[in-house]
């Protein structure tokens, strides 16, 4: 039965409502009331007119509710604060234009805010999904040349680690790769969680259905089985309970599903799947830095002891093997430090940005109460007169704070809703935990506080400037002037307005500056946009040889280039602007002379026309070498001033571990930029993809590897249009190979910009807004000013004062209040603009062109908000005003 | 002391009392009023009512228990002295206002359709 049948008795959550708005000593009282009442409208009118008579009672309850209702002494009191909040509410009312930008003003500010708070809720502040996230630490390797720690660690080294440590209870090597899934019609491409069998025990996380993985399924030759989240479970599976035992294709070979994730579970890179370490075909040697750890700490231990502890194992590693440890160190920080990363900074940044934006909301309103006390001077002198004490006066003045404070919460709220899911849609890739960001209580509950405070903090506002003693003046004088302190307070809050809206300004000034900057350097490709780009992952059991996979490759590019529109085809390991695979490349012959972390790329012969990358000096790969006959290879600028200095690179041969006899330098290109906006263009080297082939044919390969491998398309025309016709072309050679991160060139250099743009456009919309505050509220006092000064104003041209000399007293009045404001807020802009830190880029923090132009702009929106009032001031008819007295 | 003045629900509230006996309880208060204004009553201001005018030495009331057959106790209201007082003088004003209009009502007003 639901709440809203009839049974036997009244409508259940009618009845409970009613316990919680009648207090206890009328409650049985009126509860049997109504049940008998409700029994005989039962018999006499029907059950369902019996049900909507009870809520109909319940309702009168409800309007008649009081919150303080508690004993009878409540009531007067009671009674007196809802007939001030009436009387708020009615005198709002009557001011519909005050009571709109008033609301709208605290909407703005509360809204930023609760979008903000949600984010920082939703990211920073919720606990990770795993038993005691607390106790779980994220181990990763670090090197000086690389920006610190957070890069891989090799599974070899975190062995001996894990062997070694004794402050960590448990712990697993994972990493997050792209498999290809076969579905029904087609195959998609998603990330997998490769990991040695403790994980999810180590997590604190049990699969919901079937079983966790065991070492067993670790171990060499162990049939290849998998655990499905979730979202994959319900989407591939339709949620079938007795999915345990089925098998998937993943990368062209069975795996057999042995489990079912909670549908909370998340991870880094939001895997879909989890598989053993030991069917990614896994980089064993102790150079292959491509992994990472997660650990539960021993009862008692920090990861700072952690640290040390895995340090001094490591410095035992680096003595035994210098070769792929030297100059490298080990750290573990708490996962959710590493899970937030780079967002923590931005994220705290704008909330300081949001709660600045609300400060200046607040001033505005609290501004424009005190010009309406100021006004109402006469009505208050009258209350005080018939007896109205002081406290009587705080709540008046506080339920109409109330009152506009939670209308602008309750719009702002509204507004927040809208702009979440605007935030996430446009930065969710760039967010972590984006799905965990949302308003829920705790956001609902610090917005309500955070109206109250305000509502109180702006109700109070007009109290400074109404004194009993003065009111009675007020009374017998009539609404002439206002009192010289009130206005004095009045300027203050704007000039604080002023300089707040600076100190935003400045903030999204610097932002812009460095993103301006950032654009404009040098990625080294020739019209990113103009070129599509695709990756694709070649399984091993489809393609067991490197001949193999060479003629898919080889038959691709054909069929690419036969695509009418495209100008190039290109294909490589790792795509451009995007980082990874790296090495240390050396001088052939001399260890001294090295290179760390230089991009590793192997090419099929378009490539360098793909990208757009003009040749310095040398010649370019030839047909042969492009067939795997010689071991020559192109470099680019950056490693050849590493490795050569002003000597001609051009004939030296250069030492790459793993290629025998290493590569003979034939060419030099020019710089293409990395992964990290932030840094210089890194070493590269380049060389054919059939020597990779030729070198990838003398391993043993595992039945589980694949040959993962991006295609560039250079197009003349929409690269977008092109999509299908690549589907068609890859799909003809294989009708079962997804593509996957189908983007063009130019989208992945936006994307490198992630967190800045995410961090600059809200920066943005919060100085904008800041602006527009600024705006209004001086605006507001200058008109309030020319408005009270009409009288004097109409004297002056009375005696001959020129349009013009008016005009100026009153910009120059604006001015003063400005100028001052201006002054506070870059000094205060100077000062903190530190915590921007390492969002800036090439911007000094006291960037003297974004200050400038910053207080250019707020004299501009001073002069513009003033340019109205001042110029009705000019309007003023001297006989008109002279008369109003 | 001059009797307290009674506002129209409190005048209704207290006549249905009367109309019920000496003494009454929520649900006949309710019935009883529903039945004389032909109109649905809401509870919550009965309510409120009652327990003004018990405040107000209105109003006396007395908890009954349930008897044999179960149920739930209930409050009974009556009617003090000064309430009496108060719909005396209540009446009394009424009576002087309506004196020698009465007439007036019984002609057709103009507007009336």
């Amino acid at each position: 039965m639901t709440d809203w049948e009839v049974g036997s008795g009244p409508p259940k959550l009618a009845r409970r409502l009613l316990a919680l708005l009648v207090d206890e000593a009328q409650r049985d009282d009126v509860d049997s009331t109504l049940a008998e009442l409700f029994r005989e409208r039962v018999a006499r009118d029907g059950a369902g007119a019996a049900t909507r008579w009870y809520w109909r009672q319940v309702g009168g309850f409800a309007a008649r509710w009081r919150p303080f209702n508690t004993g009878m002494g409540g009531w007067t009191t009671m009674d007196m604060w809802t007939r001030d909040l009436r009387h708020g509410l009615r005198s709002l009312i009557r001011a519909p234009g005050f009571t709109l930008i008033a609301v709208g003003t605290l909407a703005l500010g509360i809204g930023a805010n609760t979008a903000i708070f949600s984010l920082i809720a939703g990211t920073l502040l919720r606990p990770l999904p795993y038993d005691q996230p607390e106790r779980l630490v994220w181990l990763s390797d670090g090197h000086p040349n690389f920006g610190g720690g957070g890069t891989n660690q090799s599974v070899p080294n975190l062995m001996d680690l894990q062997a070694g440590s004794r402050l960590m209870s448990s712990s697993a090597i994972y990493r997050v790769l792209g498999g290809n899934l076969a579905t029904d019609e087609d195959a998609v491409r998603i990330p997998i969680l490769f990991t040695s069998s403790p994980m999810l025990g180590v997590l604190g996380v049990p699969p919901r259905l079937g079983r966790d993985l065991l070492p067993t399924d670790d171990g060499a030759g162990a049939e290849p089985v998998a655990i499905l989240t979730d979202d994959l479970w319900r989407s591939t599976f339709g949620a079938d309970p007795d999915v345990v035992g089925r098998t998937v294709q993943v990368d062209a070979r069975p795996v057999r599903v042995i489990g079912v994730l909670p549908r909370d579970f998340t991870f880094e890179d939001d895997p879909k799947l989890v598989m053993a370490l030991q069917h990614l075909g896994a980089d064993l040697s102790r150079g292959g830095r491509g992994y990472n750890g997660v650990a539960r700490l021993a009862p008692g231990a920090d990861p700072r002891a952690l640290t040390a502890e895995l340090q001094g194992i490591f410095s035992g590693l680096t003595d035994e093997y210098p070769q792929v440890n030297e100059g490298w160190f080990t750290m573990a920080e708490p996962l959710q430090e590493h899970v937030i990363g780079q967002n923590r900074h931005s994220l705290l940044l704008l909330g300081g940005a949001a709660a600045l934006v609300l400060l200046i909301a607040c001033v505005n309103v609290a501004n424009l109460l005190l010009v309406r006390a100021e006004r109402r001077h006469r009505e208050l002198a009258v209350r005080y007169s018939l007896g109205a004490r002081r406290s009587g006066l705080v709540s008046l003045f506080l339920s109409e704070g109330l009152v506009l404070g939670l209308a602008g919460g309750a719009l702002g709220v509204a507004g927040a809703y809208g702009g979440i899911d605007l935030l996430v849609s446009l930065y969710g890739s760039t967010l972590a935990r984006a799905d965990a960001v949302g308003i829920d209580g705790t956001v609902l509950g610090i917005t309500l506080a955070t109206s109250l405070l305000v509502g109180i903090g702006v109700g109070l506002a007009p109290l400074t400037r109404v004194r009993p003693d003065e009111l009675q003046g007020h009374l017998r004088e009539g609404a002439r002037g206002s009192s010289g302190r009130g206005s004095r307070l009045g300027n203050a809050l704007v000039v604080a307005e002023v300089a707040l809206s600076v100190v935003v300004v400045a903030g999204a000034g610097l932002l812009a500056n460095s993103m301006w900057r950032l654009q404009q350097v040098d990625l080294g490709v020739h019209r990113a946009d103009q070129v599509m780009t695709f990756t694709l992952s070649l399984p091993a059991a489809a393609y067991p040889t490197s001949e193999t996979i060479a003629q898919f490759t080889g038959e691709l590019d054909g069929r690419l280039m036969a695509t009418p529109g495209v100008e190039a085809v290109g294909f490589v390991n790792r795509l451009p602007l995007v980082g990874g695979d790296n090495t240390t490349v050396y001088v052939w012959g001399d260890e001294e002379r090295k290179a760390d972390f230089t991009s590793i790329r192997s090419i099929t012969p378009g490539y360098f026309d793909a990208v757009g990358v003009p040749l310095l000096s040398g010649r370019w790969l030839t047909e042969d070498e492009f067939r795997g006959e010689t071991s020559s290879a192109i470099i680019n600028q950056t490693l050849a001033r590493q490795l050569f200095g002003s000597e001609d690179p051009l004939g030296q041969r250069i030492d790459v571990r793993g290629i025998e006899g290493g590569l003979v330098v034939v060419g030099v290109v020019a710089d293409i930029a990395g992964g990290r906006p932030d840094r210089p263009a890194p070493g590269a080297f380049y060389y054919p993809m059939r020597t990779r082939l030729k070198l990838a044919a003398s391993q043993p390969r595992s039945a589980d590897d694949f040959w993962g491998m991006a295609a560039l398309v250079r197009t003349a025309g929409e690269p977008q249009a092109l999509v299908p016709a690549l589907r068609e072309a890859v799909g003809a050679g294989d009708p079962g190979m997804p593509l996957s991160y189908v983007r063009t060139l130019q989208d992945i250099a936006t994307d490198r910009l992630g967190t800045r743009r995410f961090a600059l456009s809200l920066f943005g919309v919060f100085a904008g807004l800041a602006l527009l505050l600024g705006t209004v509220g001086i605006y507001g006092v200058m008109s309030y000013s020319v408005a009270q000064r009409a009288r004097e104003m109409g004297v002056r041209m009375a005696l001959g004062a020129s349009r013009g000399s008016v005009l100026r007293l009153v910009l120059g009045e604006s001015a003063r209040l400005t100028v001052p404001g201006v002054i506070l807020g870059l000094l205060g802009a100077m000062a903190s603009a530190r915590v921007l830190g390492s969002l800036l880029f090439e911007v000094s923090p006291l960037d003297l062109w974004t200050y400038a132009s910053v207080a250019a702009v707020l004299a501009l929106v001073s002069v513009a908000a003033t340019w109205l009032p001042a110029w009705r001031a000019t309007r003023v008819d001297p006989m008109t005003s002279m008369r109003a007295e | 002391m001059a009797p307290t003045v009674l506002g129209q629900f409190e005048h209704q509230v207290l006549l249905a009392i009367l109309r019920l006996g000496s003494e009454a309880y929520s649900v006949e208060i309710v019935s009883e009023l529903e039945r004389s204004t032909g109109k649905e009553v809401a509870t919550s201001a009965v309510f409120v009512s009652l327990r003004r005018m018990k405040a107000k030495d209105l109003l006396l009331d007395r908890m009954v228990e349930p008897g044999e057959e179960g149920g739930h106790s209930r409050r009974y209201f009556r009617l003090t002295e000064e309430a009496l007082d108060a719909l005396r003088a209540s009446r009394q004003s009424f009576l002087k206002l309506w004196d020698g209009v009465e007439a007036a009502l019984d002609e057709p007003r103009p507007d009336t359709p």
